[in-house]
């Protein structure tokens, strides 16, 4: 009998019924799917990282030997240790046939990455996906991005120039590790595109020959130091790698329970006195730490859009429910008079929130299992993920179901106890049940304005309660609609300030060691194409300050330089003055550095420090980057009159090709650095951003129409029968409506003023969310975004209406008038 | 404490009901004393607002006195909790109201049937209850109607089968013809003298003299106590209602 009564309801409240159910699927099925999504992923690349035994601590060293390594293997608290030397390498892909559509050949920075002389190195082991591991010292196996980037396939034969000679080198295979799923150069540089960065292991004594054939370079003015990029990439690590049996990167697994700090300190004594450059503990790796935050990114979609969702379906149950139990008043009170028990009532109408519930929830747990195993799987296929571990997980469907279950108990608990509340005596009652005692304290008000908008204003405070509810939906739609699509504007004007305003360059040219800057401009000046060329100073430094540590990338740039600036978030620019230096606002952060502020920068990986000044902390989209002035920079460093890097503007777009295979001949060159290319990596990682964001403006919009919808129609329904009485005195339909949008006028506009700091606030938090010390974004909320999200939710609400007072035309008037049962 | 006399179905003492709105107290009943006899047809009759529906909401359990005591059938009612209240509304109290108070969309068998429906009867047995019931008010013929498919009077006799199919120690109507035009209403009213003379307890509350004089007693309340009890005019057409001035009248 209830339940033929409940079938009823739900054949009668379709739509909205149907829009609980879809925005209760979505919450569980988003809750479920990226929470399994996150558990897979995360228990995949932990298996995977302890099926290669990636180890526990890197430490990059100035020079490690066999009896260093042995030392530090020995200490308590280390299972294992080993060293192997890391040295990037200039790399020639000759005729490329390029994934970005290029061809022709080109010099990339390889990251050689010694094995031993037969099979596996017991630390980062290596997973072979085609073909084998090297088989002779002139044999590579390479990173599978890199071999994709420039369709590499084993047999192939790459080429490292060499003074006055070329090494041939044969790729033997493709292979992934669990360090470069995610390729990052360094913190700074933590999406090189294949066309410039690439990961390639070798035997150790095939690199030894190479870098025997690199070692009679001449030392840049007796420093011996790594000047082009971090440890990896330098005339030292070279000049190690040359050395038989010598290291520059230590790595070692912690025993069991082992203290890692403790550890830590002890390794950095058994290496020797400023041996020891940097301690990066496995979760610390700039690629681990980047897939972590993408993984961390699924999981915390998992808990921020289940949260909205099942909150707009909880605020949709009890409006629901709220609205059938007024309606029902007089029913709930005949049946109490017949003698039905009150827990009865109360059960019949959680029944109703809870059927609600369950057929969402399942619904929702069926798509989630789907959505948690499709992200696993295209995951797993992109990033090639070694060891895929995937579990079904009866838990955690049954805990969507459970939650979905609980929200809507919740949401129904109120409206229920509600209706077994009612006194049975109410039946008895001839009169309305009292709706809306109002605010007597606003009775007087409008007065003096026309009667229509006198009414409108009333009718709002005569219902305090209905109406903050249309303007608290109007709010939430409001700051849903707006917060995502000010995310997408931050995302665009971040990017565009990095590569509009401070990126100005087109081609960037590392060179493995500091050249007379007279001579390299000349050489770069005589290219053709090349419109604008600057020479800088790229330096890998250390800034201390208090006793706490960050490593960055210093550019000395020229006074007045025009291809790289420090640009703020504002878009305003900020340069050093002499003796200063700008740094980032991460940089700033951890060591607590304020402008005015002195900070020590030495160069990487043992220079003198430099007591210097922070002129400006400044938000840049990309990384920490430390600038100074050139010629500040050349005198701290006893760098006079060299530099490092090239940066060039073209003409034109049709030059870059040509240009590139000039500046990649220059002598010296380790890299070319192409912002376009820099550019599609970053496209294809906003792509997927944008992929996100577009998927959460999505579910934005259809929540807020969801709670626009159901808050316009309830409240009309909910005056159904005032209205139909007006109707019955003769007002016509088109008064009606237009008392009826007044109304939600007014209320939309209270809810776009209310929603307004509600959204800055959120867009605040949503940037905090997805900002690091590799990558920020400015906050922008424009007038345009604005207009557009006030615009449609105004609209949404106004359409809303139409469901409500179409049944207010069509009801049978007699009827209602006559008596409130049939 | 007064002995029950098992001869009354209804006695109450000092009955006391107090409605609190904010600040000010309204007291709707103030010391009613009231018995009723088994089989006995008695009207409540007063002006408006005197306190007729607040003692019909006691009498039927539907709201609890401030103070006083309430046996019906013999049990001290004032005790009991909600479910038990629930319990004896559905055993042994048949209500007709005013609003007819019909389940819309139902059809007049499944309104009948609805108080069965929680006095654990079979799904046969409440089948052949309401339908008895609803021959009872010369509805046999109609069991398959909606309530907006039948005319007020016809909806008033289906509330009163749906009163009647637990049959009640009591049935209990406030202002069933309160809805209804004058000759719809006389029939709902021959339809009470017949339960009266099958030997029901009736208790009818009203406004209007004419419906009132049916009844064989007939109480007049005031400000919510009792001032006159007597005869019906049917019953005692020259004799005047004897005044009552104070408790345990009857
Ligand atoms: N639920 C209630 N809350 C407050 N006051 C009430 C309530 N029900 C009745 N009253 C008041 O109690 C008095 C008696 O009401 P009622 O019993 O309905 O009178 P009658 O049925 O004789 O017209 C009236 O003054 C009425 O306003
Ligand atoms: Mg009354």
């Amino acid at each position: 009998m209830l339940g033929r009564k409940l079938r009823r309801e739900i054949g009668r409240q379709k739509g909205q019924i149907g829009a609980v159910l879809v925005v209760m699927a979505l919450g569980i099925s988003l809750f479920v799917g990226s929470y399994a999504g996150y558990l897979d992923l995360d228990a995949s690349y932990a298996r995977s990282q302890r099926e290669l035994r990636l180890a526990d601590v890197h430490v990059d060293v100035v020079r490690a030997t066999a009896a260093d390594v042995a030392r530090v293997a020995g200490l308590p608290g280390v299972e294992a240790a080993e060293g192997r030397v890391v040295v990037s390498l200039p790399l020639v892909v000759p005729g490329a046939d390029r994934a970005d559509g290029g061809a022709g050949s080109v010099k990339v920075e390889a990251r050689f990455i010694g094995l031993p002389g037969e099979g596996q190195p017991d630390h980062d082991r290596v997973f072979v996906q085609r073909g084998d591991l090297p088989g002779a010292d002139d044999e590579v196996l390479l990173e599978f991005h890199f071999a994709e980037g420039h369709r590499i396939s084993p047999g192939d034969t790459l080429e490292v120039p060499l003074p006055g000679r070329t090494a041939a080198l044969k790729v033997a295979g493709i292979a992934a590790s669990a360090e470069y799923l995610w390729v990052a150069r360094d913190a700074q540089d933590f999406m090189p595109g294949p066309q410039e960065f690439g990961v390639v292991w070798m035997r150790r004594d095939g690199i030894r020959t190479l870098a025997e054939a690199l070692a009679p370079l001449p030392p840049p003015l007796g420093l011996g130091l790594a000047l082009a990029g971090t440890a990896g990439g330098s005339a030292h690590a070279t000049a190690v790698a040359a050395e038989a049996g010598a290291s520059n990167q230590v790595l070692y697994m912690l025993a069991e329970g082992a203290d890692p700090a403790a550890v830590k300190a002890a390794a950095g004594e058994a290496l020797g006195e400023g041996n020891a450059l940097a301690s990066t503990s496995r979760d610390q790796l700039v690629g681990v730490r980047l897939l972590q935050m993408d993984v961390d990114g699924l999981r915390d979609m998992a808990g921020f859009f289940p949260v909205m969702f099942l909150a707009v379906g909880a605020f949709i149950v009890a409006a629901l429910l709220s609205r059938l139990v007024d309606a029902q008043r007089p029913l709930i009170g005949t049946m109490l008079a017949l003698g039905v028990p009150r827990r009865r009532v109360l059960g019949h109408y959680l029944s109703f929130s809870l059927g609600v519930g369950a057929a969402g929830s399942v619904l929702g747990a069926l798509g989630g299992i789907a959505l948690g195993a499709l992200l696993t799987r295209e995951y797993a296929r992109e990033l090639r993920i070694p060891f895929v571990s995937v579990e079904v997980r009866p838990g955690l469907v049954a805990s969507g179901i459970g939650i979905g279950l609980l929200v809507a108990l919740l949401a129904g608990l109120g409206p229920a106890r509600r209706a077994a509340a009612i006194p049975p005596a109410e039946a008895v009652r001839p009169s309305a049940p009292p709706v809306g005692r109002g605010l007597t304290l606003f009775r007087h008000v409008g007065a003096g304005l026309p009667v229509p908008v006198r009414m409108g204003l009333r009718n709002l405070v005569r219902h305090p309660g209905r109406a903050a509810a249309t303007a608290a939906g109007v709010a939430a739609s409001l700051m849903l609609v707006l917060t995502t699509s000010a995310l997408v504007d931050s995302m665009d004007r971040g990017i565009d300030l990095q590569f509009q305003e401070a990126m100005r360059y087109d081609l960037r040219a590392d060179l493995l060691l500091p050249q007379p800057a007279e001579d390299l401009g000349g050489r770069v000046a005589g290219i053709p194409g090349a419109a604008v060329m600057e020479t800088v100073l790229s330096l890998p430094v250390r800034l201390s300050a208090g006793g706490r540590h960050q490593d960055s990338l210093l550019h000395g740039v020229p006074r007045g330089a025009s291809l790289l600036r420090s640009v703020d978030f504002d878009g305003v620019e900020r340069m050093p003055r002499a003796g200063g230096v700008v740094i980032g606002r991460p940089v700033a952060t951890k060591l607590g550095l304020a402008v005015g502020d002195p900070v020590d920068v030495s160069l990487l990986p043992s220079g003198t420090p430099r007591r210097l000044r922070v002129d400006a902390v400044s938000d840049t989209t990309l990384g920490g980057f430390t600038v100074m002035g050139l010629e500040d920079a050349r005198g701290a460093f006893g760098l006079g009159g060299l530099s490092n890097t090239v940066l060039v503007g073209l003409a034109s777009p049709g030059d870059r090709e040509a240009v590139r295979a000039a500046l990649q001949e220059l002598p010296g060159v380790l890299r070319l650095h192409d912002v376009a290319s820099v550019r599609v990596e970053l496209g294809r990682m906003m792509g997927l951003a944008y992929a996100m964001v577009g998927a959460m403006l999505a579910f934005s919009v259809v929540l807020a129409a969801a709670i626009l919808f159901n808050t316009a129609t309830l409240a009309i329904l909910e005056r159904q029968r005032e209205l139909a009485t007006m109707r019955a005195i003769g007002r016509p339909m088109g008064s009606i409506a237009a008392m009826i949008t007044f109304e939600n006028g007014l209320l939309g506009l209270l809810g776009l003023v209310a929603g307004l700091p509600l959204s800055v606030w959120a867009i605040r938090e949503a940037l905090a969310l997805y900002s690091s010390d590799l990558f920020s974004l400015p906050f922008v909320l424009t007038a345009r975004t604005f207009g557009i999200a006030a615009l449609g939710v105004v609209l949404v609400l106004l359409v809303a209406e139409w469901p409500g007072l179409r049944q207010v035309a069509r009801m049978n008037l007699a009827e209602v008038v006559r008596s409130r049962e049939g | 404490m007064t002995e029950t006399d098992p001869a009354h179905v209804i006695e109450t003492r000092g009955l006391i009901k107090i409605y609190r709105m904010g600040p000010t107290e309204v007291r709707a009943l103030d010391g009613v004393d009231l018995d009723v006899r088994r089989g006995e047809y008695l009207s409540i009759m007063g002006p408006s607002g005197s306190g007729k529906s607040t003692l019909m909401n006691m009498l039927g359990c539907l709201d609890s006195p401030t103070e006083g005591s309430y046996r019906l059938d013999g049990v001290e009612v004032s005790g009991l909790t909600d479910a038990e209240l629930a319990a004896v509304r559905n055993r042994k109290i048949g209500f007709v109201f005013q609003t007819f108070n019909l389940l819309p969309r139902y059809t007049a068998q499944v309104n009948v049937e609805l108080p069965l429906l929680y006095s654990g009867a079979s799904r046969a047995e409440r089948r052949r209850r309401a339908h008895e019931a609803l021959q009872t008010v010369g509805l046999g013929d109609r069991t398959d109607h909606r309530p907006n498919e039948l005319s007020g009077g016809q909806r008033q006799r289906v509330a009163l089968a749906r009163a009647l199919v637990n049959d009640p120690a009591i049935l209990l109507a406030d202002e069933p013809t309160g809805n209804l035009d004058t000759r719809v209403g006389q029939e709902i009213l021959r339809l009470f003298d017949e339960l009266h003379a099958q030997g029901r307890t009736v208790v009818v509350v009203t406004h209007d003299p004419e419906v009132a004089a049916r009844a064989e007693r007939v109480v007049r309340v005031v400000d919510g106590r009792i001032v006159e009890d007597g005869p019906g005019a049917r019953f005692a057409r020259t004799a005047s209602p004897a005044p009552v001035d104070g408790p345990g009248a009857g």
